[in-house]
């Protein structure tokens, strides 16, 4: 029987060839659309290399300062080096903590010795977990090691492209270069990171020891420039952290003299972060989902209409036919199913159709599509994965339904000798 | 004609529905969307205040103690806030620099931010009671000049503030709230820092904006002069100062880095030094990115639903035009002329179009109502309304338009005979 509607599909499709075009390309740009959101979503929340552990990181990114008697608001921005050694370096829910300095404004010029070959980029300053927490993709070389970190030693690793414009070459590891005019001897160097990886990315990566701001904090060592992610223990849950970060921070506030530290809403999933990192209120994530909700149904809505129109009359053609099958004792349930299986033959040739526009889209606007708070991104495999097909499939049959319920319900309500007398 | 239209709308409901619904939809989309257009555009191009135009921020920072050059405690005799008076003096004594300021967590597109409790000494209005914060900009006198900041009368603000300690200049937002438009606002106290300081306003300056996409608020500059300079630097760190340069002339990234290096050794005052420089525009750019992305995205889905009228369109009409080929056929064997006949189908789709209209100013009006309109940054006027209503009926009318040529075009080249085979 299915064998029969997919023909009688196909025939259909050639009988009416601009109407055919019409559906198809209203439903492959619809499935177009969405997916692009689709997958912008995945590529900002699922994990990837070297962010491999998104679903089990939680981010300390700013806290709060304000008078301990007043209640007065000091300064609310990164977190200071004497608030992460007593409160999130030791969090026992945390399988590994990391520090990160990174500034977002500027880059920082990277020399070769002689001073000929340039390269300037973002450094991260960071601890030796950053390196458990994220999986880089090593080329050649270690990390920075525990001992370099604890003696303030100069070593640096370095992205793939950087390694190339200083040295010529990716083998670079026991060279020496100019980071900020000090020198740093390479001890690594890592494939080049996708900027979707929005808190690992960076080309340079240093020890914060190495650096000059780490030991910079103000408002008794609550503020500084620092930020914070966590790597939640397997077993333990988010309210532990939570809880346990409450206590810590409750703990460290009563040895503080005139400020206490406010960390508000946080620590932050990856989705929380992302919708709301860096903000003081509670992350509206109700609100964000209906937003992307009402956003994707209108997406689908309106060339529903379309396609509810176009299958209507085309079944009002053939509602002898379908007359005849339901005096022959097809049920209605048969004939909405047949109605909507013809259907979405058509809605899946529009939705492979728009999932390959969709990537010929993300590629072909990279540049505002993609472009990250760091800069501009380009496609990475993480973008194609089972998902983004499940999800395709998915809004394919929302599609369909939406499309073609109507007009198949319709149809078959037609009273048999009415239909039949057509 | 309407009428007969309206009746031959009437009995086509059927299909007609189906469009209908989709127009009403899109149409009430596409209004909300060309508001939050007109508003940002609008903002957009309201003058913003001052002027970046060839502005660099060099980037500071302090010798480590094990780097070649540092100047040790025993031999050190200044301080910071003399080291970055020296240093702006050194980088202002170049010929190609016009302007040098210092300037606090203040600079234009910088995502600094200070706020400060003041309220008017001698004000009888609603802040005099209670302190209520403002925006607080820390910076150097030079800072009007070099951005261009002006009196809300047309001077210089410069002019009035320089050589003067313990000023303060506020916007036209402030100096309305503290003295409701009273006269001689200038000369005027307030208090700030919880009663404990009175600064004088030197000068009203013209509103100000933190950036083109935002409203202008109140806020206040404090000058860095004196007294305040040295306490403010010191407190700070000389290191953390946003240096704003404005050069003569427009130069490239490149030419900027090769200027720097032929300054050598006047880069550097004891132990502070400058490592980088960034042009302004570059802060502004990653500023107003995101508004810009947020456009795109609404540009694009505005397309998307134009594109889905014209399919709509195109495939209601074509379907139509097959079923009523005898229609056709029989009014042309009657004498109706080719182009009367297209102004049928043209008028057709573009009633269908007008009978939206009453539902989306419904639509509209509830908007308004329920405060889902931008209206903080735009007031809502009779303008407001008519060009985006306007824009909005334009866009889809072209979008029907352009859908029914198409249809027609085939439909009115059928021979009447030929048509007339179908009745």
């Amino acid at each position: 029987m299915i064998k029969q509607y997919l023909k009688q599909a196909f025939r259909l499709l050639g009988e009416n060839k601009l109407l055919s075009v019409i559906s198809i390309i209203g439903t492959a740009l619809a499935i177009c659309m969405v997916m692009v959101i689709v997958i912008l979503y995945i590529a900002k929340t699922a994990g990837f290399r070297p962010e491999v552990n998104r679903d089990r990181t939680y981010y300390l990114s700013v806290a709060m300062s304000v008078g301990k008697d007043d209640g007065r608001r000091l300064s609310f921005g990164s977190i200071g080096l004497p608030l992460i050694r007593e409160c999130y370096y030791p969090l026992e829910c945390a399988e590994v903590t990391t520090a990160i300095i990174r500034d977002r404004w500027n880059n920082q010029s990277a020399l070769s010795m002689d001073g000929l070959k340039s390269s300037n980029g973002k450094v991260i300053q960071t601890d030796p977990a950053f390196w458990k927490l994220f999986s880089f993709d090593f080329i050649e070389g270690k990390p920075f090691t525990e001992a370099d970190f604890d003696s303030g030693i100069r070593t640096v690793v370095l992205s793939e492209h950087v390694a190339r414009a200083l040295f010529g070459s990716e083998r670079a590891v026991g060279k020496e270069m100019k980071l900020n005019f000090n020198v740093f001897r390479v001890c690594g160097v890592v494939k080049d990171v996708s900027r979707f990886a929005n808190t690992a990315w960076a080309e340079m990566w240093i020890p914060y020891t190495a650096g000059t701001e780490y030991n910079t904090y103000w408002s008794e060592g609550i503020n500084g420039h620092f930020n914070c992610c966590v790597l939640l223990k397997e077993g333990v849950t988010e309210e532990e952290l939570c809880q346990e970060v409450q206590s810590r921070i409750a703990k460290f506030n009563s040895t503080l003299s005139d400020c206490k530290a406010d960390i508000g809403y946080q620590p932050n999933s990856q989705i929380m972060e992302w919708l709301n990192g860096g903000n003081e209120g509670k992350a509206d994530m109700a609100g964000a989902f209906l937003r992307y909700g009402i956003i994707l149904f209108i997406l689908l809505l309106v060339p529903a209409f379309n396609l509810s129109g176009i299958t209507l009359s085309r079944m009002r053609k053939r509602i002898a036919e379908l007359g005849v099958r339901r005096a022959f004792g097809a049920s209605k349930g048969n004939i909405i199913g047949q109605v909507l299986f013809e259907n979405l033959v058509f809605t899946l040739v529009g939705g492979l159709l728009g999932l390959c526009f969709s990537y010929v889209a993300i590629w072909l606007l990279r540049d505002w599509l993609l472009v990250t708070s760091l800069g501009d991104a380009g496609l990475s495999g993480g973008m194609l994965n089972g998902y983004v097909f499940l999800a395709a499939f998915l809004f394919c049959l929302v599609m369909n339904l939406m499309s073609a319920g109507i007009p198949a319900w319709r149809v078959s309500q037609v009273n048999i000798i009415d239909s039949i007398n057509n | 004609m309407i009428k007969h239209i309206l009746k031959i709308m009437w009995n086509q409901r059927r299909t007609n529905g189906w469009i209908f619904a989709e127009l009403l939809i899109v149409a009430g989309v596409l209004w909300v969307m060309v508001d939050t257009f007109w508003v940002d555009n609008r903002t957009y191009h309201a003058p913003l205040g001052f002027d970046i135009e060839n502005v660099w921020r060099f980037k500071l920072g302090k010798l480590n103690a094990k780097a070649p050059g540092y100047v040790v405690d025993s031999l050190y005799h200044s301080s910071d806030p003399e080291d970055l008076t020296q240093l702006m003096n050194q980088i202002r004594q170049n010929p190609e620099v016009e302007d040098v300021c210092v300037t606090f967590y203040s600079c234009p597109y910088s995502n600094g931010n200070s706020w400060r409790p003041v309220k008017p000494v001698d004000g009888d209005t609603l802040y005099a009671k209670t302190m209520e914060s403002f925006q607080m900009r820390n910076v150097t006198p030079e800072y009007f000049r070099l951005f261009r900041i002006q009196t809300n009368d047309g001077g210089q603000v410069y002019d009035k503030i320089k050589g003067r300690h313990n000023a303060i200049v506020i916007t036209p937002e402030m100096a309305e709230g503290f003295y409701h438009g009273a006269p001689n606002i200038v000369g005027r106290r307030v208090y700030h820092s919880e009663n404990e300081q009175t600064s004088e306003i030197a000068a009203v300056s013209t509103s100000i904006r933190s950036n083109e996409y935002e409203r202008p608020e109140a806020s206040f500059y404090q000058c860095l002069e004196g007294e305040i300079f040295n306490s403010v630097v010191s407190g700070f760190g000389a290191e953390r100062a946003e240096f704003c340069v404005r050069m003569k002339r427009a130069y490239t990234q490149d030419e900027m880095n090769r200027f720097l290096d032929g300054m050598g050794d006047r880069l550097t005052v004891n132990n502070l030094y400058v490592y980088g420089v960034t042009p302004i525009s570059y802060f502004r750019e990653g500023h107003l990115e995101y508004y810009e992305r947020e456009a795109s995205n609404k540009m694009s889905l505005m397309a998307f639903m134009l594109v889905n009228v014209f399919f709509g369109i195109i495939g209601t009409f074509w379907l139509r035009m097959q079923n009523r080929k005898g229609e056709i056929g029989l009014r042309m064997a009657l004498g109706a002329h080719r182009i009367t006949l297209q102004r049928y189908m043209y008028t057709e789709g573009l009633c269908l179009l007008a009978l939206t209209l009453p539902l989306i100013i419904i639509f509209a009006f509830n908007m308004v109502y329920m405060d889902r309109l931008d209206t903080y940054r735009q007031p809502l006027t009779a303008m407001r309304f008519l060009v985006t209503f306007g824009l909005t009926y334009l866009l889809m009318a072209a979008m029907i338009c352009i859908g029914i040529w198409f249809p027609v075009r085939k439909a009115v080249r059928l021979a009447p005979a030929e048509a007339l085979h179908y009745e």
